[in-house]
């Protein structure tokens, strides 16, 4: 493990510098409930005592069976009783909260804040999320008993207790292997992390105090500086139900589309279905295609730029090589669409309209699905089911919205692109979605396609240092 | 023939609230837009109008027009210089005696979005005595940091704006329109007015992609408000006759492209000025139609007669407005009433 | 004499007018409707900035070391602008003893800034040392501050129907008061914008005329 004396991995909470590796998380949406109890607990959490309180997991430990970390929202830290004058230090997106953004972030129609779960319709009530991450069960239920019980039960209101579960192959919900690309940071890493063809990204991308991957500019730190903002991060955790039914059958009705279609002979030619392993029928490789264009990978996470006629190539790309690419060898999206899931949020090095920001608005993502399995034999099983995400920065609005605002809505970054949104993700209406697959000299236009995934409720997340952690802990009322 | 006379229920109570408001109309007259004057000419679509859709009249080549221009009162009285809407509806003449018509007036927006609706202003807008308003009523405004009430018509004492200005203050939705409707001004000429579309329409291009939108005839001589107050009631006929015979009046087909959340069957909605626009084509008008003009007055226009690849859309208004054209045809014997 | 009365008439009428608003400011007042944003894509294509910034030195003197500042660094700024890359247009104006930006630009706002300040930052903030209460300098260590400047800054926009500024009026008689009260809070303000080619963006622009984007 290469790392750079300068960043304290003590003093930084786990999973933003480096992804946990378990198979369950449970995310407790909390409202404060005695402050002085919460600000105790928090103490506790914090004091290297696990019989007091299960620790907050930081990135010096190697990951521990059970890992827990914590999230405030602007109202929790109003309600741990933070000074007005410090909380307005924070940054106004972080302020307004995710669900006054909403309409910035493209959260409307099924999205809207009005149709989110429950515990996330007020935002004066969300306050904390803890979330814990273990492989075993009982120990993730233990962990969490543990934490509702803080202060005789007196410390914290549960509002939701929010489960995922990543399966062994890492696929999600759509059928696509997630989590393949992360930042590599240039002054915490593992030599064995996958290359990437991309620069290594500044540690200020995601923390506090540091020096970011946009030139001189550093991020505002919320005070007091040392004891409070610095080594912090922000996290937008998103609740992200999948419309997997609706998916499935834009699937096949684009690729009755490209049955009949010349063009589609371009992108997939004659008979290639045939090489693939196992081979598929035309049919069925042509919603292949469809999933694979639309995401900018494979649904087995081969990249499109790697091999944009098959998933299973000869030679096959290795585990090794899935990042192993960038959009510069191809310029026109014949490979890969510039409108692609992969390609919109992380552009890498491919040309794009505001030059200087290709490697500075990049995220962190952590995320587990919810919900069953969804089984095709058993479509419209009224079942929900989505993904339980955190996007993790040091500026949302520099980092997060940006890319949700102009590129993954609006596909500013490239003018083919422009006035169309995310495929996959995107502020979707039939009447006027849009997504085009170079093809040849011309382009396929899938169209009429809906929102895929809904927003069901969120909120922005400060994921304080320990140091913050104990300071918070520490106010006197 | 008694039967189509009736017309379903709905027409009829749109036709008859549309009387109401004025008490002198005449029988075999519009019960809106009752005073018109018709003009011939044609239309050239643009060079980029058949990448929109597919329909007959904006493939290319010249198709020939019939224009009725119009005031909105419903009073067989001419009186072009009052407050009102005025009207410019097309007939598009297509191979083989079909017509594509297209209805627009000086209105950007409407005020009902459903025929209760339309009612319902229509009763608050009853016409009651339109006094005008005191020294004191004046003061009062001043002080208020209001405008005065308008004076009233002396053509017309009767006036429904009170009434209607009463609606507005509760149906939150109806302000665009009343507001627009009572700013109307005299234009110099039919031919220096912007004609609006307030309905939606779905276009179809050869690919089969769909687009939401909406038109208007922009006047190519610019638009111009009569400033002059002492002019004839028929100020309007007079004029156009004298500027045809000189040379056409030309009008631009400007199409406005609608966006993601964009009303699409709600005509209270504006669509903002930042839509993209295309320019579908030109209208030529040449001449008058028939002997003074009178040559449309039989026509029928209704703003549901459309064309494949140029369509409607389930807009209520737009509905109800079909029955109630082909019912008020009927009802005055007009030519080629059935949609 | 005519001409004198007409004079004093208008003068007392200014006066008069003073005082209504004053009172209706207390009595009836208006609160400038924030920023809000939108989804449709023409929405987010082409908005304005007017930026009007006062000098703190207001003589011929300040104004002529604004003028130099900008022509100093006219390189930086057009080479900025440039990659920025969702820059339409921009203007610097003396109008008066303001300086002005005048901008058209694709996109949110604050990423419109925030680019620019990591591109041309430097420029900038030497023309900020010229304004009047200016933001914490330099603008790359204190960015959203920085951006929040430029918003207060930033003229209001009318949008195009009037009853979107003030839904909430229960009487609609009472709309042209909103309007001067809006008008009194907000002493630079943006009309109305003509296009002739709304709902594309720069890049869209620089791609369909065959000058790369």
């Amino acid at each position: 493990m290469i790392v750079d004396p300068a960043v304290d991995l003590a003093d930084v909470q786990g999973n933003i510098l480096r992804g946990y590796k378990k198979r369950l998380v449970r995310h407790l949406v909390l409202k404060v409930n005695d402050a002085a109890a919460a600000r105790r607990w928090l103490v506790e959490a914090t004091s290297g005592d696990a019989a007091l309180a299960p620790q907050v997991t930081t990135t010096a430990n190697e990951e521990p069976p059970t890992c827990l970390n914590v999230g405030m929202t602007y109202a929790g830290l109003d309600a741990l009783r933070v000074a007005p004058d410090q909380l307005a230090t924070f940054p106004q997106e972080f302020i307004d909260g995710m669900a006054a953004r909403a309409v910035k972030l493209g959260d409307t129609g099924p999205s809207d804040p009005c149709h989110w779960k429950p515990e996330w319709r007020d935002p004066e009530q969300v306050h904390l999320v803890v979330s814990i991450h273990a492989d075993v069960r009982d120990r993730r239920d233990e962990t969490a008993d543990r934490v509702l019980g803080a202060g005789g039960s007196r410390a914290f209101v549960e509002l939701a207790r929010l489960d995922g579960e990543r399966r062994s192959d890492g696929v999600v919900h759509f059928g696509y292997k997630d989590n393949i690309a992360q930042p590599h940071f240039d002054n915490i890493r593992n030599p064995t992390d996958r290359p990437d063809m991309q620069p290594l990204v500044e540690v200020g991308a995601v923390l506090l105090g540091y020096k970011t991957p946009v030139e001189d500019v550093r991020w505002e730190v919320p005070e007091p500086r040392e004891d409070l903002g610095f080594n912090g991060s922000f996290g937008a955790f998103r609740v992200l139900e999948q419309q997997v039914d609706e998916f499935e059958r834009f699937l096949s009705a684009s690729a009755d589309l490209m049955m009949n279609s010349p063009l589609a002979y371009q992108s997939l030619p004659p008979k290639a279905e045939d090489g693939w392993d196992p081979p598929l029928s035309r049919h069925e490789a042509l919603r292949e295609l469809v999933a694979a264009k639309i995401l900018g990978r494979w649904r087995n996470g081969v990249p499109l730029v790697l091999s944009p006629t098959s998933p299973t190539p000869d030679p096959r790309v290795g585990t090794n090589d899935l990042n192993n690419f960038d959009f510069t060898t191809d310029p026109d999206g014949l490979s890969c669409p510039m409108g692609s899931h992969i390609r919109r949020c992380n552009p890498r090095s491919a040309r794009i309209v505001q030059r200087n920001t290709n490697h500075s608005r990049r995220i962190v993502r952590r995320g587990m699905p919810y919900g069953p399995l969804y089984d095709p034999n058993h479509p419209d099983d009224g079942v929900e089911r989505g993904l339980l995400g955190v996007f993790i920065c040091a500026s949302l609005v520099a980092q997060f919205e940006s890319i949700q605002y102009d590129w993954m809505n609006l596909g500013l970054q490239d003018p083919r692109i422009t006035g169309t949104n995310d495929p996959v993700v995107g502020n979707n209406d039939p009447k006027f979605s849009s997504f085009k697959m170079p093809a040849g000299s011309s382009s396929i236009e899938l169209r009429g396609f809906p929102r895929f995934v809904h927003t069901k409720g969120g909120a922005y997340l400060f994921l304080p240092s320990i140091r913050a952690l104990r300071y918070l802990g520490s106010i006197h009322h | 023939m008694g039967d189509e006379r009736r017309g379903n229920d709905l027409s009829q109570q749109l036709y008859d609230a549309l009387i109401a408001d004025f008490p002198s109309h005449a029988p075999g007259t519009r019960p809106v837009h009752a005073v018109g004057i018709g003009a011939v000419g044609y239309f050239v679509p643009s060079d980029v109008a058949r990448n929109f859709s597919f329909a007959e009249h904006f493939q290319g080549g010249r198709i020939d027009v019939t224009v009725r221009f119009s005031n909105s009162s419903g009073l067989p009285v001419e009186d072009d210089q009052a407050v009102d809407v005025r009207g410019m509806a097309t007939k598009f003449q297509l191979k083989g005696d079909r017509t594509v018509d297209l209805i627009m007036n000086t209105l950007p927006v409407f005020f009902s979005r459903s025929p209760q609706d339309f009612l319902d202003i229509a009763a608050a807008g009853r016409p009651k005595p339109d006094k005008a308003e005191t020294r004191w009523g004046r003061l009062m405004d001043k002080l208020q940091l209001r405008e005065p009430r308008p004076a009233p018509n002396p053509l017309s004492p009767y006036s429904g704006t009170a009434g209607v200005v009463k609606y507005v203050d509760v149906h939150r939705f109806a302000r665009p329109g009343v507001i627009a409707a009572l700013g109307q001004v005299a234009p110099a000429s039919y031919a220096r007015a912007t004609y609006h579309a307030i309905h939606t329409f779905k276009l179809t291009d050869t690919d089969g992609k769909v687009r939401y939108c909406r038109f208007a005839w922009e006047p190519v001589a610019g638009g111009r408000p009569e400033d002059r107050s002492d002019l004839p009631n028929d100020y309007l006929h007079i004029e156009l006759k004298e500027r045809l015979s000189r040379a056409p009046a030309r009008f631009v087909l400007r199409m406005v492209l609608g966006c993601q959340g964009d009303a699409l069957d709600d005509p209270t909605k504006l669509w903002d000025t930042t839509r993209m626009r295309v320019v579908m084509g030109e209208i030529v008008l040449t001449g008058l139609a028939g002997v003074e003009g009178a040559g449309a007055e039989p026509l029928s226009f209704n703003p549901a007669r459309v064309v494949n690849g140029f369509e409607c859309l389930n807009d209520l208004i737009l509905a109800a407005r079909r029955d109630a054209y082909e019912y008020s045809c009927l009802q005055r014997g007009g030519t080629g009433c059935p949609v | 004499m005519t001409q004198v009365v007409t004079t004093a008439t208008s003068k007392v009428n200014q006066i008069l007018e003073w005082f209504l608003i004053q009172f209706w400011k207390c009595r009836a007042p208006v609160t400038t409707p924030g920023s809000v944003w939108k989804t449709a894509p023409a929405d987010n294509l082409q908005q304005c900035m007017n930026l009007v910034m006062p000098l703190s030195d207001k003589s011929g003197v300040g104004r002529a070391m604004a003028a130099k500042a900008v022509a100093s660094n006219v390189d930086e700024i057009f080479t900025g602008l440039s990659n920025v890359g969702t820059v339409h247009f921009a203007r610097f104006d003396l109008i008066g003893a303001n300086l002005c930006m005048f901008s058209v630009y694709d996109g949110d706002f604050a990423s419109y800034i925030r680019d620019f300040i990591s591109v041309f930052g430097s420029v900038f903030d030497a023309l900020m040392l010229l304004v009047e209460d200016p933001p914490q300098l330099p603008s790359e260590l204190h960015p959203e501050s920085f951006i929040e400047w430029i918003r207060m800054h930033d003229a209001f926009q009318i949008p195009g129907e009037v009853t979107l500024l003030f839904p909430e009026e229960p009487d609609i008689a009472n709309l042209p008061r909103d309007v001067i009260l809006l008008l009194e809070q907000n002493r630079n303000v943006q009309l109305g914008r003509y296009s002739a080619y709304p709902g594309l963006s720069a890049a869209q622009i620089r791609l369909a005329t065959g000058v790369d984007w």
